[in-house]
């Protein structure tokens, strides 16, 4: 993420105030690489839960970077 | 209206979009700048933004190793056909009313522009009830993407069943970001969940 991150930052902020007016949590599957990843989502208060959507055998996504699952739990 | 007729209607209205979406792109071009002194206005996306929304994902995408590379092998052969994977996506959703879209805006010389889109899933008991509903829709009327495999085309669906469990519990209700992207201000990120 590096210029227009504003916009996106606005876009996914507006999720994270919908989620926390109802006091719930808010989740998301990035296909970005894992640091770009962390460092755009950490910033608004996403953690990995080390888990990706990639995983698991047998799974067609095997083997493509990316896909972590990230969560922001309710306050 | 026939299935000839509708894609010929297709092919005008994209075309004629098209020509939008390049003109809006072009007028960017040269202004970086702009991304960095103005902020975005958002607002819930209109049915008729679809097809920019479709383009931005597309052009987000395009070098993407999933979206690009393994979905896409033939984008450079058929550059424009790409928007067709979210497009199908976002009116097959649009159907859901727990999925929220938004574009991100900004207005230059009188004009709105959308520089991104997002798409957020309320999920929940409501939402699985509508998804059960529609079920039984007929896939959307487009025509066929010549730049992806069809084999590759539903990968993100066949993989769905792989998904760890992790929306369970507290987390069972939650606002999941489903899709996201941003492009003509170069901010390529995006991500795409089922």
């Amino acid at each position: 993420m590096h210029q227009g991150n504003r916009h996106g930052t606005a876009l996914v902020r507006h999720g994270l105030d919908l989620a926390a007016k109802e006091n719930i949590a808010a989740s998301v599957i990035s296909a970005a690489k894992k640091e770009v990843a962390e460092g755009f989502y950490a910033k608004l208060g996403f953690k990995s839960i080390g888990i990706r959507a990639v995983d698991g055998e047998g799974n067609p996504l095997s083997g493509i970077e990316g896909d972590q699952i990230m969560f922001k739990d309710k306050q | 209206m026939s299935h000839n007729e509708y894609f010929v209607t297709y092919q005008q209205h994209s075309q004629t979009n098209q020509a939008y979406y390049r003109h809006l792109v072009g007028s960017y071009a040269h202004m970086d700048s702009l991304s960095k002194t103005t902020e975005a206005t958002i607002r819930l996306a209109h049915a008729d933004d679809q097809f920019i929304m479709a383009s931005i994902a597309a052009r987000a995408n395009f070098d993407d190793d999933l979206f690009g590379k393994i979905i896409h092998p033939y984008r450079e052969q058929y550059p424009e056909d790409m928007h067709i994977f979210w497009l199908k996506k976002f009116r097959k959703a649009w159907h859901n009313p727990y999925n929220l879209f938004l574009v991100s805006t900004v207005q230059h010389n009188g004009s709105e522009l959308i520089t991104g889109m997002a798409q957020w899933s309320r999920r929940g008991e409501y939402f699985n009830e509508y998804q059960a509903l529609l079920k039984e829709c007929l896939e959307p009327a487009l025509p066929v993407n010549r730049a992806a495999d069809p084999e590759m085309e539903n990968l993100i669906e066949r993989s769905g069943s792989y998904l760890p469990d992790v929306w369970t519990g507290k987390q069972q209700s939650g606002w999941r970001q489903i899709s996201y992207s941003v492009d003509i201000f170069k901010a390529i990120d995006s991500s795409v969940g089922v």
